[in-house]
């Protein structure tokens, strides 16, 4: 018998442009103790199903069909009688684990609420059972989390005290809504990996909401396709990935970069186009503690040097809070580098002021992540686009810059007939294109792409990457090419570097990068990368390195591959690049054996 | 013929075939939307403009004028004085024997001006003051909101008598008074956006695109201040029309032969024991409905230009 | 939270140094001394006069005196009207009377506004909200100065159930119409801000959390949603409390409590710029410890800003 059964179930919102339909009559089973992928991009309803089954739709929202958890029917269940299934039966995890726990109660607090609710535990007994939970996720330091509040603990621990919190009366089902999607890549395997042994220790069923193809081959047992509130194609994980059947699979699998891709870019040879030495930013933050508190360097890029070529991509990556960011934009002096040289076609901008700095400008583009807030909303598309020209280009009559507004428009995939729309009627898709058009209007030498492609769709991330790529070889720009997603950064670039905490841990051609990493945390990001592909996905070990992600605060954490110069009392060394092959830079670092040990 | 040559008719003759692009829907005009179909604002607004003209043209109906004292009802004006068509005194007389009806003109004429004017000078001074300390940033701007926190934390109406006591009650020092006190929130807001907009993407983008300081403040982040801007001024104009009215009624705000609604207000309500229960009445309706339909018209501009705040 | 209490403590002084430096420069910025306004006294008395009160020396030296009067001694100085009392008496004799309705006002615009502004965002889109917002509006356009008269008007001329004013020692059917009339318009901003506050929060993703976890209705409203609901309510509260002791300057005059808000408009009309300093300066100070207060109460909703 399946333990979670849905017949022609349907959720519609009534909004006041009349009704919206969210999910459209679709049928599914979860038999106990199996991991069910539900793969779909947003707005194909993937998250409404489940909310409709545990009644957490929106107060304008409806849902007809049937529900039957073990037999019973749990569909449009008044509350009362809801809450002895929810937390008990079936528990429920988010995706952003930053607003998911409720601000001014400890964890303990919230955690034992359940116990107390479900099992009509004491708070002592309670405690106990809570704490053994927390150290089945390997949080570290459990019994002090339990009276921490949550804005104490980072992402990672946080997605784990909701594992545990929702797992505490051993539910039958476990929804896990984007449980990582908003996690690094280290910690998103982490809790992948979880969830697969609380799934084979407990028997627990695990319904997996998700986007990512590479988490679904590497969590589950089967998989359903879901789009515009339908299913279009469903079955197990094998059949799914090796013989997709419908168009829409197809695409999405298509659309999926991989990190063991053999079609990616290799290096280039040609002239340098930018220097950039022992580039430094130093952010003063104020700590708190004290009457007053005190200021300390917040060293968010850390001697960073590299160089770039004419036409070629060069990949940075790493995890939140490595400085990537920051690293874009004191090249291109959106923030003022603390020390160090930026080195442009031989002239050195790094002590330019404004007005010298302009001219180089017009060569110098980025395009940011979010392409709605990277757009002045109260301005039209074209206008956007015609900022630059205006700028530069200032002996162009209107007529003259409406033409090459319209032309870069065609040229980036916009129709001409959203000349006059402004970025609040697009999509995302579009609004990216927009940025890229006004990125590109003055055929610059260099753009730089921060996690340009990360708020989109797979399948529209395809296609940026693929305009990109295009207008690469049109123009012959160069590109500076960041992101968190691996995966992605394979797809495009012809060198990649690895920053960790404000410094390069390694730097070389993206195939030698990707297949052969010399150093252990290249190697542990990149075995944490999934991989859409069952068979390989299933079979890779992963590189473990124990604890969370540290804080750039922290001064001893900088040197977490060295802990031999840790252990000598040399807390301010700094790790050497090492060229091991040809343009293959690796920093210094401790054997794996003795990291693991520390 | 060069008819075709010249740019002007180029441009217009490329607007014309461009037909086909789409007109899009701007954010003034998403808000103009919304804001028209909200009924009570809508409403509001009608009315408001009713009480706008009925206090230009009023004057052309009067029978007396706002000064001149009827002699004939001035020793019994309970008896009297009430409300008539046919003595000349449409809202009755006050406790002088002066003309209501020209009276409630006047006072709410005041009343209206002070409302604006006082809201303006707050819009000018706390704009100004907040994009400057908000987009310069570091010390200056810290210490600039250390000065309003200082001037927020006194309590503003008494500020304002003293103000009007020791500087003397005319009409000019009412204006300059209300603005003095009243520009410290609209600062404290403009600067809170004004921040805001400074780390977002656009304007990140702009300074990437050579765009001087000057442009980007003027041409990405004023536009996008206007309508947290305008949402505050709206809802100012009332705060203005209550806080003089209240001084008013304390025979602390203008003095005769001036007079506000709430210098009515508090006369009405002095003489409503005798009886003449208009005196109190006719001024008090213009009060509320002009304070209400403020708060309405404002709560829709707030609805319409800030739409996320439902 | 004792570090954080210190540090706003610091923040409050020179607040208060500021009221009371600007306060001196202000009265002596007026036109003409305060004894040269009625008829001119022969220059003899006038020197005996200023002599008095200490307004011959120069003009540091004042300032240093009232200064120290009022931070050490809390001593306001003498009258310049009443050549009995001080401003001290004044206040001594006022004050109370002013707090005691000040204070019970903004209980009962706290308490209503915030129970109704809850229960109208629980019943989102009933009838039960369409009332209180409503309300809320109308109530804001009565302040006061108009709820005083309409008050009256009804209870004491229309249906006789309350005495038009007056104190009495502060029985209750003297409080009821001066903590109306305070209140009214406040019970409306405070709803509406409840309201959308306590809506916001129950759609955010902890309370949905809460939900998950099979927590009956009620707790999640009391035990998750309450706290952070009220953290912009709080911030409202300070500024709330500055408005209701401003009214109490109306309520005083109007009713006739005997409050301070008499010898205030009185000291404002007969230019006593000694009690009207004492008094705005008094208002200043507490204004400043309320929004300590509000400050200390914020800190303890939202554990981040706890240190």
């Amino acid at each position: 018998m399946s333990l979670l059964s849905v017949k022609d179930l349907s959720v519609w919102f009534e909004t006041l442009d009349g009704t919206v339909d969210a999910v459209k009559g679709v049928n599914f089973d979860i038999k106990p103790g199996e991991c069910l992928g539900i793969v779909g991009e947003s707005g194909s309803g993937k998250s409404q199903t489940f909310m409709a089954a545990m009644g957490l739709l929106p107060k304008n929202g409806r849902a007809s069909g049937s529900i039957l958890l073990e037999g019973q029917e749990i569909l449009n269940l008044p509350i009362t009688q809801l809450n002895a299934v929810r937390g008990s039966k079936i528990g429920m995890i988010f995706q952003d684990p930053l607003t998911a726990l409720t601000p001014h109660l400890k964890i303990g607090a919230q955690m034992s609420e359940v116990l107390k609710v479900h099992k009509g535990m004491s708070s002592a007994e309670a405690r106990v059972q809570c704490l053994d939970w927390l150290n089945r996720t390997r949080i570290p330091e459990a019994a002090r989390r339990l009276d921490q509040y949550p804005h104490e603990l980072s992402g990672g621990m946080r997605q784990r005290v909701m594992i545990a919190m929702s797992m505490l009366c051993d539910p039958k089902l476990l929804i896990a809504d984007e449980p990582t999607t908003a996690l690094d890549v280290t910690v998103q395997a982490e809790i992948l990996d979880l969830m697969v042994s609380l799934q084979k220790d407990r028997g627990t069923a695990i319904a997996l909401i998700t986007h990512d193809m590479g988490v679904v081959a590497r969590m589950c047992d089967r998989i359903q396709v879901m789009r515009h509130g339908a299913y279009v194609e469903a079955g197990t994980v094998d059949e799914i990935f090796t013989q997709p059947k419908h168009d829409y699979t197809r695409k999405l699998l298509d659309a999926m970069p991989r990190i063991d891709d053999a079609g990616a870019p290799g290096a280039l040879k040609g002239e340098t186009l930018l220097n950039v030495h022992d580039l430094k930013v130093h952010f003063p933050i104020r700590m708190k503690g004290g009457l007053f508190g005190k200021t300390v360097p917040l060293k968010a890029v850390n001697g960073v040097s590299f160089h770039l070529k004419k036409g070629e991509t060069l990949g940075i990556v790493g995890e939140s809070g490595c400085g990537k960011s920051t690293l874009a934009r004191a090249v291109l002096k959106l923030v003022e580098p603390t020390g160090g040289n930026v080195t442009w076609l031989g002239q050195p901008i790094q002590d330019m002021d404004k007005k010298t700095l302009k001219p180089f400008r017009k060569d110098l583009q980025i395009v940011f992540q979010d392409p709605l807030a990277s757009l002045d909303p109260r301005q039209t598309v074209a206008a956007s686009i015609a900022e630059p020209l205006k700028t530069f280009r200032p002996d162009l009559t209107a007529r003259e810059r409406r033409e090459e507004v319209l032309k870069m428009m065609t040229r980036v995939g916009l129709e001409p007939s959203m000349y006059n729309r402004y970025p609040h009627e697009l999509s995302g898709g579009q609004n990216q294109r927009v940025g890229i058009a006004r990125a590109m209007i003055n055929r610059p030498k260099l753009v730089i792409c921060d996690e340009a492609v990360s708020a989109l769709d797979v399948s529209i991330q395809a296609q940026i990457i693929e305009l990109l790529k295009d207008l690469q070889r049109e123009f012959g720009m160069s590109m500076l090419f960041i992101s968190h997603d691996l995966s992605v950064v394979r797809a495009v670039s012809n060198r990649i570097m690895v920053l960790y905490l404000g410094r390069i841990v390694e730097l070389g051609d993206g195939e030698t990068i990707c297949s052969a990493p010399q150093h252990p945390y290249t190697k542990s990001l990149i075995s944490a990368v999934p991989i859409p592909d069952p068979a390989i996905e299933r079979s890779r070990t992963r590189l473990r390195i124990p604890g969370e992600l540290p804080s750039p605060l922290d001064t001893q954490s900088a040197l977490r591959f060295l802990p031999s110069r840790l252990d000598a009392g040399q807390t301010d060394y700094v790790p050497q690049l090492l060229e091991v092959a040809p343009g293959h830079m690796v920093a210094e670092h401790d054997s794996l054996e003795r990291i693991l040990a520390a | 013929m060069n008819f075709a040559k010249s740019d002007k008719a180029a441009q217009i003759a490329a607007d014309f075939t461009d037909a086909t692009a789409v007109q899009g829907r701007s954010l003034w005009r998403d808000a103009r939307d919304r804001f028209v179909k909200n009924r009570a604002a809508m409403w509001s607004l009608a009315i408001l403009s009713l009480i706008a003209v009925f206090v230009i043209i009023g004057p052309l109906f009067a029978v007396w004028d706002n000064e001149e004292i009827d002699w004939d009802v001035m020793g019994d004006v309970a008896g009297m004085g009430f409300p008539s068509l046919a003595s000349g005194h449409f809202f009755g007389v006050d406790d002088l024997g002066r003309d209501l009806y020209s009276r409630v003109i006047q006072a709410t004429r005041t009343s209206l001006l002070v409302g604006l004017i006082g809201a303006s000078m707050a819009l000018v001074v706390g704009t100004v003051y907040g994009i400057v300390a908000g987009f310069v940033g570091g010390r200056t701007d810290a210490s600039m909101m250390r000065i309003v926190d200082i001037l927020l934390a006194i309590p503003m109406t008494l500020v304002l008598i003293l103000l009007l006591v020791i500087a003397g009650r005319s009409f000019t020092m009412l204006f300059v008074a209300l603005g003095a006190v009243s520009w410290l929130t609209m600062a404290r807001i403009v600067r809170g956006q004004t921040l805001t907009l400074k780390n977002r993407e656009f304007i990140e983008a702009a300074r990437a695109g050579g765009v001087s300081e000057m442009t980007i403040m003027f041409r990405h982040i004023m536009p996008n201040l206007l309508g947290v801007v305008i949402v505050y001024a709206s809802l100012l104009v009332p705060e203005m029309i209550l806080a003089e009215s209240f001084i008013s009624f304390l025979g602390l705000g203008i003095s005769e032969p001036h007079t506000s609604l709430g210098r009515l207000i508090a006369e009405g309500a002095g003489t409503m024991a005798y009886g003449t229960i208009w005196q109190l009445a006719f001024p008090l309706f213009f009060y509320v409905t002009i304070i209400i339909t403020m708060f309405f018209i404002g709560d829709g501009l707030r609805d319409a230009l800030d739409p996320k705040d439902r | 939270m004792l570090a954080y209490t210190l540090r706003r403590l610091g923040g409050a002084i020179p607040t208060i140094l500021l009221l009371i430096i600007a306060s001196f420069f202000l009265m002596h910025m007026a036109p003409g001394g305060p004894f040269t306004s009625e008829r001119p006294l022969p220059p003899q008395v006038l020197a005996n006069i200023e002599a008095r009160y200490g307004l011959d020396q120069p003009l540091w030296k004042q300032l240093w005196d009232y200064l120290t009067n009022i931070l050490l001694h809390f001593d306001f100085g003498p009258s310049f009207k009443f050549k009995d009392r001080d401003v001290n008496d004044i206040i001594a004799q006022g004050f109370p009377i002013s707090l005691t309705y000040g204070f019970l006002s903004f209980l009962v615009c706290t308490i209503v506004g915030v129970s109704l502004g809850v229960a109208a965002a629980i019943k989102h889109n009933s009838w039960l909200d369409y009332f209180a917002v409503s309300l809320g509006i109308a109530a804001q356009a009565l302040p006061n100065f108009i709820m005083g008269p309409i008050l009256i008007l009804t209870f004491t001329l229309w249906l006789g159930w309350l005495p038009g004013g007056g104190w009495n020692g502060g029985q209750w059917q003297y409080l009821i119409m001066p903590v109306i009339a305070l209140s009214t318009s406040y019970i409306g901003s405070i709803t509406r801000i409840t309201r959308s506050s306590m809506l916001e929060t129950l759609n955010s993703n902890f309370i949905r959390t809460a939900k998950a976890k099979g927590l009956s209705t009620r707790t999640v409203i009391w035990r998750h949603a309450m706290k952070p609901m009220l953290m912009p309510v709080v911030s409202y509260l300070g500024p709330v409390f500055v408005y209701v002791l401003t009214g109490s300057v109306f309520v005083d005059l109007y009713f006739s409590t005997g409050g301070l808000g008499q010898a205030y408009v009185g000291s404002a009309l007969s230019r006593d710029y000694a009690v009207l300093l004492g008094v705005t300066i008094l208002y200043g100070m507490l204004t400043v410890l309320v929004n300590l207060a509000t400050d200390l109460a914020y800190a303890w909703l939202d554990p981040k800003i706890r240190y």
